[in-house]
């Protein structure tokens, strides 16, 4: 389903992506790990180019993302979750749910009020809907974002450390959202910390450490790995 | 436009000198700076006044710079050009009613800057002045005024800037300053309107810009805190 | 004041507070516009379309207002087609001539405040409106404009007083706006204490208005953040 393909990139001298290559299968649900600027946020945000790369390609569906011509129909089809949700401060959680369906889909507005409202219902936000951003918890504004990218359709869900801003007590009402959404089949690959999850969530471990991928490998063997490991590389959370 | 430069360069520098009133740029330029340094310790005044602790100060000269705020500076003009001969029997010219128009009307610009200028210093400047049993007075005068008006030099700047500009209404009530002289050749040239006014755009526009731009040095130079707070203030 | 207060005066001063009113509103809708397209061109990553709308801005920003309309009335009608010249001659030149130069300087100022408001928009706002498929534009106009719109709002009804007060220079050119009908009542009454002090009363009035639909502005800002 996305595929890297000898992935290059530079931020002015500094090598931030080197020669990366990988395959994400549609229906896998693959976590990156790795130390703070390793490139895992940079590497999953060349798949809808919110970041270009220097060399290599990088195919969504077999498409090339770096030469496709309509790079916003590309994106309606990939979903993303930001760190910070980047929900529209302006519009209600519903009216931040509708806004791609009306403008990107095309869809009437009364279909895109049905699917918005079925989408935030099975997110257990049927009661937030007509608030704003500004009076929802960070866990109940991130699930909206999360909302707002399923409601496209998309083939693929990225996630860039979809509970790193959260405060504790609300990372796991997002998580299981984000399993609730791999349980139906969804080819996801998810930037996280969150060890316990990747474990009991993932299909495949990504481990990045200074723009290489170290490790790519299936969730068993990685922990397997990690266990036998001296030098405690990746902390583990229950 | 050139020529047109050559031939009445030294009118649009200094008018009909010495066969007649000083004019031109030479006056745009007294007038601005003579107004703003006038309008200075008046609008030191309006803001302590508004910062004041007693009601009726700082209710009254709120009023006061609420109506500035309000009207425009071309009815201010009229007023003043109108009024003042009834006022002190003497005839004035267009140059001195522009001058108190514009000290009037910068005064409540100047006090909202100085007012936002003494709200930015740190609290402690004054209790620590008071502690010091400096009489009101003198905090204000050698501690607090001195910090607040260095702190707010690139607003006043960008203040004379905007009186600059503002010295072009001379040419309604027949001051000689620049947009008036330049109106005059205008009148004399008759087909040649864009490349006279051209110059006096061009004029204003070398002038106003570098004030800015110095305005903006200095901003970068002394920290962003004031042009915040200034905000607030406004 | 009862001599200057005729029915037929007070209705000279109202349709010259109309006038007033009237240009104010051409100014902020077409003004309006410009400000939001000028904005919106320079965000584009090309250069030259950058400095001709930072040139623009300095341009009037440091011109007067007054030298501004002086130029649109006195010179722009010798660079006008034939066919324009005689539109503008035909109707009302004087309200179209000032009108046109409160306008572009009003979108001057406006650009400026919005892109205040664009730059306080967090980076995140602008991925997370293409992340959707949203194009540019939709991204641009549905996303990014009403926040900084929203952001830059108090910094844009101070402009829309200033350029009210503004609407007072279109007299010099012969627009019968209200200081130009005041002005005109105290040549033919020499009432000029009265004349002026209801002219002064009638701008005050819109001013406050505005002045307090700034501060309510301002205090349910505060309130949201």
């Amino acid at each position: 389903m996305i595929r890297f393909e000898a992935v290059d990139k530079y931020f002015g001298d500094r090598h931030i992506l080197k020669s990366v290559d990988g395959t994400v299968r549609k229906g896998e649900v693959v976590v990156l790990c790795g130390p703070s600027g390793s490139g895992k946020s940079t590497l999953i945000r060349t798949v809808n180019r919110l970041e270009g790369i220097d060399a290599g390609k990088v195919f969504v569906d077999e498409k090339d993302v770096g030469s496709v011509r309509d790079i916003n129909a590309l994106r309606s089809g990939i979903g993303f979750v930001f760190q910070s949700f980047g929900l529209f401060p302006h519009m209600t959680a519903l009216e931040n749910v509708m806004v791609g369906l009306r403008l990107v889909r095309r869809m009437p507005p009364a279909e895109a009020r049905e699917v918005a409202s079925a989408q935030l219902k099975a997110l257990g936000l049927a009661d937030k809907m007509a608030l704003m951003p500004a009076a929802l918890s960070g866990g109940q504004q991130q699930r909206v974002a999360i909302a707002r990218a399923v409601s496209m359709r998309p083939a693929v869900m990225l996630f860039d450390e979809p509970t790193s801003a959260l405060d504790p007590e609300m990372v796991n009402e997002v998580l299981n959202a984000i399993e609730q959404l791999a349980d139906q089949g969804m080819t996801i690959m998810c930037v996280t910390h969150e060890m316990g999850f990747a474990r009991r969530v993932a299909d495949r471990i990504w481990y990045l450490r200074a723009g290489e991928l170290v490790h790519d490998v299936d969730t068993e063997s990685f922990f397997a790995m990690q266990a036998e490991s001296t030098s405690g590389v990746i902390q583990q959370s229950a | 436009m050139i020529d047109i430069l050559q031939t009445y360069w030294l009118d649009l520098l200094i008018g009909g000198y010495p066969n007649g009133p000083l004019g031109g740029l030479a006056m745009t330029m007294i007038i601005a700076v003579t107004s703003i340094v006038l309008a200075f310790p008046l609008g030191v005044l309006l803001a302590l006044a508004n910062l004041s602790e007693r009601r009726w100060m700082s209710r009254s000269s709120g009023a006061v710079i609420t109506f500035v705020r309000g009207v425009p500076l071309l009815m201010f003009i009229f007023w003043i050009y109108f009024a003042l001969p009834v006022v002190t029997g003497l005839s004035v010219s267009g140059s001195v009613t522009l001058i108190v128009a514009l000290v009037i009307f910068e005064s409540a610009y100047i006090s909202q800057i100085v007012k936002a200028g003494i709200l930015a210093l740190p609290r402690g400047q004054r209790e620590a002045a008071e502690s010091l049993s400096m009489t009101p007075f003198q905090v204000n005068m050698k501690i607090i005024l001195p910090q607040a008006i260095f702190n707010m030099t690139p607003s006043l700047i960008s203040q004379l800037s905007s009186a600059v500009k503002d010295t072009s209404l001379g040419y309604i009530i027949n001051a000689t300053e620049i947009t008036f002289a330049t109106a005059q050749i205008n009148s004399i040239l008759l087909t040649k309107p864009l490349e006279i006014f051209g110059v006096l755009a061009i004029v204003f526009f070398v002038i106003c810009a570098s004030l800015t731009g110095l305005a903006n040095i200095l901003e970068r130079r002394l920290g962003r805190s004031q042009s915040i707070a200034l905000a607030n203030v406004r | 004041m009862l001599t200057l207060l005729t029915s037929e005066n007070i209705a000279r001063f109202l349709f010259g507070l109309l006038t007033s009113l009237q240009l104010a509103f051409v100014l902020v809708v077409v003004g309006g516009v410009l400000g939001v397209v000028l904005a919106g061109l320079r965000s584009l990553p090309i250069r030259p379309v950058q400095w001709f709308v930072s040139l623009f801005v300095l341009y009037h920003r440091n011109v007067p207002l007054l030298v501004q309309i002086l130029f649109w009335y006195f010179a722009m009608p010798q660079l006008f087609p034939a066919p324009i010249l005689r539109f503008v001659n035909d109707h009302n030149p004087e309200f179209l001539l000032a009108g046109a130069a409160l306008s572009f300087a009003f979108g001057a100022y406006v650009s400026e405040d919005l892109r205040s408001g664009f730059r306080a928009l967090p980076k995140v706002q602008y991925e997370a409106s293409r992340a959707i498929g949203l194009s540019f534009l939709q991204s641009f106009v549905y996303i990014l404009l009403p926040q900084a719109v929203r952001n830059s709002m108090p910094a844009l009804i101070n402009q829309l007083l200033l350029f009210f007060k503004g609407t007072s220079l279109a007299s010099v050119v012969g627009v019968a706006e209200l200081t130009h009908v005041a002005s005109d009542l105290n040549s033919s009454t020499l009432l000029t204490f009265e004349t002026f002090f209801v002219a002064t009363v009638l701008y005050l009035f819109i001013s406050l208005l505005i002045m307090g639909a700034g501060s309510f502005v301002s205090r349910r800002m505060a309130m949201r953040t």
